[in-house]
């Protein structure tokens, strides 16, 4: 299911099944405060890994598409949540109006269409997901910063 | 003392929009300053576009609203303003120009729900009969409520990823089709002389959910693009029928569990004709009466602001000096 580098891990899987294992997996790499950009095409499943992903850590509810609404923000016991999303952007300057925050130690910052703020943080993730032949689904997850790259190394393919 | 004369305020996402409307039952007048055309261009809402357009739309707007009703500002009663939820730059220009008008004139203002007041541009055609069933389909929301009175509304289901609209939306993107995309699959569809095979498929969310689910129909909409690079009119037809079926489906679901004699349709989707047309033959299949939004008041509008202000102040709600903006404001809270 799982394979890695240096400085990324990679994960395929078939079923809703073992995209909640994937799940898992992200739901125990990305630990606050970190942020987590996301790129792939329409329909891909980004929102769909992300809203396996919350529950794992204790966010109650429902976990909706931000397209429209552009940032949902979900609070857990000892957790904050933002659930962006850079879909409806165009140009940069846009982005100042999001308010996105430099992650406190409680909170994390997940964004869809991320690739616009990538120079924003150094200490990230960048999840790029992929669909492949017959429905299999790729995500590589690619750390950037200290923190991100000490747990990769640390993490058991 | 004549009418009650309620002047509604709608700033919550891309319209600036004024109405006033008498006895939450007559559009007395209208105006709106829409951004869309600078959104069709960014493919959506942009948060500081929105509150800058707001900005410069709001004044001219009232004075446009003023000047069709032929009304000084002094015979207005009162102000309903939406207060959530939406984007906080464009919600808070609303509220606040609606609080120091409020104070300038000596009238009460009041805050309301944007998703109840979709439900009451019906109450601009008669006023509302409860139990209702009450279906928001927008852009931003697809929301099944049992309406059982003035201020009393339980949600049933919603959509548990994408909103009708954005399936919509997202499903003109891939068929290289401009924003909005609602109309633009509408239009698309309609070219179709004779029904082919394509079909898209819908969720099981299994057999006694109410909620809705429109993610799945990017990636099949996007494979079927793929496939069948040629056709794209039936792909556009086989997706707003998906969309129609899913809506029809769950709706039924819930005449059945929720056996009330009005169904109420609200939200921009609430324009796509096919829409309306299913609706109605599940009315008729049913023995339910079906109602609609006027044409023009599917989407965002001040007068339907207006009317569920109206019924808001009647019950005694009214907006306080430190109430603001409330960007995240759950339906029925």
């Amino acid at each position: 299911m799982s394979s890695k580098d240096k400085s990324t891990i990679t994960f395929r899987w078939h079923n809703l099944y073992e995209m909640g294992r994937v799940a898992e997996a992200c739901a125990r790499l990305w630990r606050p405060p970190t942020v987590v950009l996301f790129e792939g095409d329409l329909g891909v499943g980004k929102t769909s890994l992300i809203q396996a992903v919350l529950p794992m850590w204790g966010v109650p509810g429902r976990v909706k598409s931000p397209t429209f609404d552009l940032v949902h923000m979900y609070e857990a016991s000892s957790i904050t949540v933002y659930h962006a999303d850079l879909y409806r952007i165009n140009q940069a300057d846009e982005l100042d109006a999001l308010d996105l925050p430099e992650p406190r130690p409680h909170e994390i910052l997940l964004v869809e269409w991320g690739a616009w703020i990538r120079d924003w943080y150094r200490e990230r993730w960048d999840a790029l997901l992929a669909m492949e032949s017959d429905g299999l689904r790729v995500l590589r997850l690619q750390a950037h910063g200290t923190e991100p790259l000490q747990r990769v190394a640390e993490w058991e393919a | 003392m004549g009418n009650l004369k309620v002047l509604g305020i709608e700033s919550s996402c891309d319209d600036t929009a004024i109405a006033v409307v008498e006895d939450g039952r007559t559009l007395v007048s209208q105006a709106a300053a829409s951004s869309a055309k600078i959104h069709a261009r960014y493919g959506g809402i942009v948060p500081e576009v929105a509150a800058r357009e707001h900005t410069m739309a709001i004044l001219p707007v009232l004075e446009e609203t003023l000047e069709r009703a032929q009304i000084p500002l002094a015979a207005l009663d009162a102000i309903a303003v939406t207060e959530g939820p939406g984007l906080l730059g464009a919600l808070l220009i609303g509220v606040t120009f609606a609080k120091a008008l409020g104070v300038g004139l000596g009238i009460p203002v009041v805050g309301v729900h944007h998703l109840e007041a979709h439900l009451y541009a019906n109450a601009l055609i008669a006023p509302i009969t409860f139990p209702a069933l009450g279906l928001l389909v927008s852009g931003g929301h697809t929301t099944l409520v049992l309406w059982e009175g003035h201020g009393q509304l339980k949600v049933l289901g919603e959509t548990r990823d994408d909103a009708a609209g954005e399936a919509f939306d997202k499903g003109a993107r891939v068929l290289g089709l401009p924003y909005p995309g609602g109309p633009q699959i509408e239009r698309l569809a309609r070219t179709v002389e004779v029904k082919s095979g394509l079909r898209l498929p819908l969720a099981n969310l299994g057999s006694k959910s109410l909620d809705f689910s429109f993610s799945g129909l990017k990636t099949a909409t996007r494979e079927m693009a793929s496939t069948h690079p040629t056709r794209r009119a039936e792909i556009a037809l086989a997706l707003e029928d998906a969309v129609v079926r899913a809506l029809v489906k769950i709706t039924e679901r819930a005449l059945t569990q929720y056996p009330v004699a009005d169904l109420y349709l609200a939200g921009g989707v609430t324009a796509n004709g096919a829409l309306r047309q299913a609706m109605a033959d599940l009315a008729a299949r049913r023995q339910v009466r079906l109602h609609l939004p006027p044409m023009g008041l599917c989407t965002d509008n001040a007068a339907m602001v207006a009317a569920l202000g109206y019924y808001r102040l009647g019950q005694g709600h009214r907006m306080k000096n430190d109430d603001s903006a409330r960007t995240t404001y759950s339906l029925g809270d």
